[in-house]
């Protein structure tokens, strides 16, 4: 047993990975059309705003007309699907651009943004984890409270308390990044900080929370006892019985945190003005603009997605207990 | 022998205290009626005078002084009189968290909010568990097609991330009563009926429900009879975690403002309102957020504390 463990198995079968990419292409499916349902639903219609007693009834209807709202849901639905079957995503109802544009523009933004907070929480993560352990077991108590209150905190306050203090008090840092309507996103260091931290810290102190509760498994020590006596070195025991266990829940969580690259930051981006596909999304969503939402909910709907295949596809590889047959 | 009580049990109760007392140990969350100018932004601490009126409402003022022929209010360009006659004496009071832009007692307004967020945190958890708990065992016990469809659907719910599903359900049912609390149930079931299933799925690996099965047991009586009973203790420790979800949630979909019902009290809103204030005025965005940050770390021990309870139990 102890050996078969090491031996690198396929992580999964070509069949096995036709089936998970069959399953990931059903829940876009069923994405896509929970989406439509809900944006149709919402009281948020454009349409309906046009209603207002502002605007001629006549241009209402007309508007109503051009955007394809005076027909049935069905065919609405069957419209939009066939548009997107040719590649056309359609025009935005609040950017009057192509969503294709709005998108491309938005993307770079939530990637910077994005892979800035990964790289801080999942160096930050692992660091505390392994200092915790290290610290004598009242102190462990302790912090694990603290990583606890740190894990909940609510990102949007978070964002604005570091408003408060690093920009309004202490003067360091600038607390949005509005830019002048039209000009070009200017991208730099300093704006980065502060929606970075509101976004990785919390994160940081949910996964040193995973890796502290994966290393403390009671179940380890027989393990490495056993391998040890069946003449395994410890280097190698030790990385086999419980680095390598604690690593498996940790890349399932940044599996799970993947979103993050592309809309995860949906508060985040709003708080600090970022200009960001989360935001754009967002506002898209609230604001009815339903071409824009459909395409932006798909596209953060891809990354959840891609996440939990890439988990599925690499989890095997490090934790051999979830291997196929077991 | 007693039994302990699950560890955070202390905060949850403080929590359910504050939101059911909240509102009476705390003054009127409401704009003084007269001179609201002269009690804007008042920090924490600080300590105004008040005074109820003849004609309903109140005054509020660092400074103010009730005569015969009505109420007079220091202001920042002297003292102004006002007709509005004074109903009761005037009364020195310490406004532990100062005032907001229009003059309302913060401290009045986070705990009238609390009140509203916590409970629609909690029904939009029991929603959540309720639903998630039929859809967990419908899927564990309905017939093949049936149960790929409820998993498609559970797959589907989480592709979406979850803070786009909410605003759009959030505006698919901002005509609807407690419709926020129905979004929030609708956009948090889904962990539930994974759970639920798996718990589920291993009772019924068990000889006592393979024997109601052997015995003609229909499939919604050994649902309802078998394996219900047998999941309630995940659903005990999932509820305080879908709770502080829920509450985190509900106030992240008001600061955005994707709540609609303008005028209700949230922390949320609140929180956006102290955003829009700075640079002055901190406090209004930073306590009810406090509050907000504590209700969610209280229901999360409680939900560390009913797991190790449920587990050491089994």
């Amino acid at each position: 047993m102890v050996d078969r463990a090491g031996r690198g198995a396929a992580p999964l079968s070509a069949r096995a990975l036709a089936r998970r990419l069959a399953r990931a292409a059903a829940t876009l499916a069923v994405v896509f059309a929970i989406t439509f349902l809900l944006l149709h639903l919402a009281a948020a219609d454009p349409a309906e705003r046009l209603d207002d007693p502002g605007i001629p009834a006549e241009q209402a209807a007309r508007t109503r007309a051009a955007l394809g709202l005076d027909r049935p849901l069905g065919a609405q639905f069957l419209a939009t699907l066939g548009a997107w079957s040719r590649g056309e995503l359609g025009v935005s109802i609040q950017h009057r651009r192509p969503v294709r544009e709005v998108l491309a523009e938005a993307l770079p933004g939530s990637l910077l943004l994005g892979a800035a907070a990964l790289l801080v929480a999942y160096s930050l993560g692992p660091l505390v984890a392994t200092g915790c352990a290290l610290l004598p077991p009242r102190g462990q108590r302790r912090a694990d409270a603290l990583l606890l209150a740190a894990a909940t905190l609510p990102r949007f306050w978070l964002g604005v308390m570091l408003v408060l203090v690093f920009h309004t008090w202490a003067g360091l840092l600038p607390a949005s990044h509005a830019a002048a309507p039209g000009a070009a996103a200017r991208f730099d260091l300093a704006h980065l900080v502060l929606p970075a931290l509101a976004l990785a810290l919390p994160a940081a102190a949910a996964i040193a929370r995973v890796q502290r509760a994966a290393m403390d498994d009671p179940e380890v020590e027989p393990r490495l006892a056993l391998a040890r006596a069946a003449g395994v070195s410890a280097p190698r025991a030790l990385w086999r019985h419980r680095v390598r266990p604690a690593l498996a829940p940790v890349a399932a969580l940044a599996a799970l945190d993947l979103p993050l690259l592309v809309s995860g930051a949906v508060v985040v981006e709003s708080v600090f003005a970022w200009p960001g596909a989360g935001r754009v999304a967002a506002d898209a969503v609230m604001g009815g603009d339903y071409p824009l939402a459909l395409a932006a909910t798909m596209l953060a709907a891809a990354t959840v997605v891609a996440g939990g295949v890439l988990l599925d596809a690499v989890l095997p590889r490090l934790d051999p207990r979830v291997r196929e047959g077991r | 022998m007693t039994r302990r009580l699950p560890r955070g049990t202390a905060g949850a109760l403080a929590l359910a205290v504050i939101a059911l007392a909240g509102p009476w140990l705390a003054g009127s969350p409401a704009a003084p009626a007269i001179a609201p100018a002269a009690a804007q932004l008042l920090p924490p601490l600080s300590i105004a005078s008040e005074v109820p009126l003849a004609g309903g409402g109140f005054a509020r003022a660092p400074r103010l002084e009730a005569t015969p022929d009505g109420v007079r209010v220091a202001t920042a360009a002297g003292w102004r009189s006002f007709p509005e006659r004074a109903a009761g004496p005037v009364v020195e009071r310490r406004l532990l968290l100062g005032t907001d832009q229009q003059g309302r007692d913060l401290l009045a307004r986070t705990l009238h909010g609390a009140r509203r967020s916590l409970l629609l945190a909690l029904l939009a958890a029991a929603l959540a568990l309720g639903l998630g708990t039929a859809v967990g065992l419908g899927r564990a016990t309905a017939p093949r097609a049936a149960s790929l469809a409820l998993g498609g659907l559970i797959d589907g719910a989480l592709g979406l991330p979850r803070l786009l599903l909410l605003l759009a359900l959030a505006g698919a049912l901002a005509r609807v009563p407690l419709g926020i609390a129905l979004a929030l149930a609708l956009g948090g079931w889904m962990e539930t009926a994974r759970a639920v299933e798996a718990g589920a799925r291993s009772l019924l690996a068990r000889p006592f429900v393979a024997a109601a099965a052997a015995a003609g047991g229909a499939r919604g009586w050994i649902a309802t009879r078998h394996l219900l009973p047998g999941v309630l203790p995940v659903l005990a420790a999932l509820l305080p975690l879908a709770a502080a979800e829920a509450v985190l949630l509900e106030a992240t979909l008001s600061f955005l403002g994707a709540t609609g019902s303008a005028g209700a009290l949230s922390w949320g809103r609140i929180i956006a309102e102290g955003r829009a204030l700075f640079p002055s005025g901190w406090w209004v965005a930073a306590f009810p957020g406090l509050l907000l940050a504590l209700s969610a770390l209280a229901l999360g021990r409680l939900a560390q504390g009913a797991a190790r309870a449920t587990r050491g139990a089994s």
